[in-house]
């Protein structure tokens, strides 16, 4: 039982990352029907680049705060070299792009930061142990920040004129255009929230899961088969997909074989694929016919 | 910007050819409306009203001619400056935000207004046109009936307090008297708010009832153009583009006055 709660419980940790990368998708998904492959590029970067920044003398909260913005401006950045020029985005032209410009983000990063993973310092805070199971504090730290976040992200699209004005951009983008909403504006907050999103998963996640050059290979497929859950489209469902994720991976991991740890995501994908392909709340789907 | 203290300004098109790629569907159409009057556009399917309205408004960039927004030359802008300008367009198809709430919707179309803390105003005057929306107000927009979305595409155009609306076939789908409580808030901006009203109609009786003058387009190009008396009296253009001569007894010919299209 002991056992259960604490492969239960770092799951949920580790499955927050997966959620917080998993919004970023949505985030932009939902607004342009692009597949961001960079999603998690984001968290790589940011995890890298603040470990960077602690070994340069800076403290841990300013290196922090410092790379968050960073990492926003660097997501837009692309999305205004890359996606901007691309007169008719499909789906499917946005994933072979996105996938280019990934490969190519992620090559710099091993040019910069050489191949081995790095992990942050853990926050502030001391390990616990309730009732057999040992929490890392940082997996509070995780647990937390992940929850704060998505409420915010979902805060802003459902309740503030901008976020509306995305949503509206996705569903009916001519209806939006003539009511004044530029969808050049949509797509780079679109595209800022899924880079803050990324880079604080980034961050809040390498204590524990390290960062590497190549860490946003797995940790983009993870948080993409958290978001499909969600038909990319909802938000809350792609937070507790991850959740989910996580938790799953770490039953595997646990009471089979560590090995099979990876390919839970990709089963998972599958199953998705073949039986939910609108995501697990397909109901909604009325919205985009 | 408040209603009252604002100089209506017209809507003015000179000479516009516009394409679709390299298919040319617009000739050399020009029109103007000024403020406080409506100017429906009629004309059989593909004649090239749609377009019209899309080049109008910034969705289409015309290849040859200019459209002025009062003395301002919105030929280049983009729709979104354009909305802000002051004009705003009613498309086809209402293309309400079917999964936002009736009342995002009007917060949207307020949106390049967002800042000026009038929202309240004109969600009341919008209301007050539309009574059935504030019933309904807290409902998703996918789920009104077509009327009502109709009607909600119009306030949510009138959010953005605009000097200039135009409408693409707002009376499409809809039953009679839906179509007359349409005509008749189209009336009331017209008459009450001093609007230029451009009206693109294929329910050629009640545009007729409705304008102070009518252009009938053809393939592309303006082929006729009066008051709905002058055109109606045309044998022609009925035969044409009214339906023959079975709409000639009744009603086509009998524009309401400016007072009497108007029941407050």
């Amino acid at each position: 039982m002991t056992d259960l709660l604490q492969l239960v419980f770092s799951g949920l940790a580790q499955g927050s990352v997966y959620g917080l990368v998993a919004l970023g998708f949505v985030a932009i998904f939902a607004v342009r029907e692009i597949v961001n492959l960079v999603q998690g590029e984001y968290a790589a970067l940011a995890g890298l680049a603040a470990i960077s920044a602690v070994g340069a003398g800076l403290p841990l909260l300013v290196a922090v705060l410092v790379v968050i913005p960073l990492v926003i401006g660097v997501a837009v950045l692309l999305e205004r070299m890359t996606i901007a020029p691309i007169k008719k985005m499909t789906p499917l032209t946005s994933i072979i792009l996105t996938l280019g410009v990934s490969t190519a983000v992620k090559a710099v990063m091993l040019l910069i930061w050489g191949p081995e993973a790095k992990g942050l310092p853990t926050f502030p805070g001391t390990d616990i142990t309730v009732g057999g199971v040992s929490i890392r504090s940082q997996e509070l730290w995780v647990l937390g920040i992940a929850a704060v976040v998505a409420y915010a992200v979902i805060w802003f699209y459902e309740h503030t004129v901008r976020g509306k004005s995305l949503r509206a951009c996705a569903e009916q983008p001519v209806a939006a255009r003539l009511v004044g909403i530029s969808p050049r504006t949509a797509t780079v907050v679109a595209f800022a929230v899924a880079g803050f999103t990324g880079a604080v998963a980034g961050v809040v996640g390498s204590p524990i899961y390290l960062s590497a050059w190549s860490s946003g290979l797995s940790l983009g497929l993870k948080g993409f088969v958290a978001a499909t859950l969600g038909g990319l489209t909802s938000l809350r469902v792609a937070m507790i997909g991850g959740m989910l994720l996580g938790v799953l991976e770490n039953l595997v991991a646990g009471y089979l074989s560590s090995g099979y740890r990876d390919a839970v995501a990709f089963v998972v994908l599958v199953l998705v694929l073949l039986f939910r392909p609108h995501g697990l709340a397909s109901k909604t789907s009325a919205v985009r016919v | 910007m408040s209603t009252d203290h604002v100089p209506r300004i017209g809507l003015r098109v000179e000479g516009i050819d516009a394409a679709y790629d390299r298919l040319q569907v617009l000739w050399d159409v020009s029109l103007h409306v000024a403020p406080g009057e409506l100017l429906a556009l009629v004309g059989s399917n593909g004649a090239g009203k749609t377009t019209v309205l899309r080049s109008v408004s910034g969705l289409l960039k015309p290849v040859r001619g200019h459209v002025k927004l009062g003395d301002t030359d919105i030929t280049s802008t983009s729709a979104e400056k354009i909305a802000e300008l002051g004009l705003a367009h009613v498309p086809e198809n209402r293309l309400v935000f079917p999964s936002l709430s009736v009342e995002d919707n009007l917060v949207l179309g307020g949106y390049v207004r967002r800042k000026d803390g009038r929202y309240a105003v004109r969600r009341d005057e919008a209301l007050h046109l539309f009574p059935r929306l504030r019933d309904r107000i807290n409902l998703l927009a996918g789920a009104l009936s077509g009327g009502e979305q109709q009607m909600l595409a119009m306030a949510r155009a009138l959010m953005s307090d605009p000097s200039v609306i135009i409408l693409d076939e707002p009376s499409l789908g809809l039953a009679p008297k839906v179509v007359a409580e349409i005509m008749t808030a189209l009336a009331h901006l017209r008459d009450e708010k001093g609007l230029a009203v451009l009206l693109v109609e294929q329910n050629v009786r009640a545009a007729f009832k409705i304008a102070d003058r009518v252009m009938v387009m053809d393939r592309g190009r303006v082929v006729a153009e009066g008051t709905p008396a002058d055109l109606a009296s045309d044998e022609r253009v009925r035969a044409a583009y009214l339906g023959g001569s079975s709409t000639s007894s009744s009603g086509v010919a009998a524009p309401v006055t400016r007072s009497g299209g108007a029941p407050a």
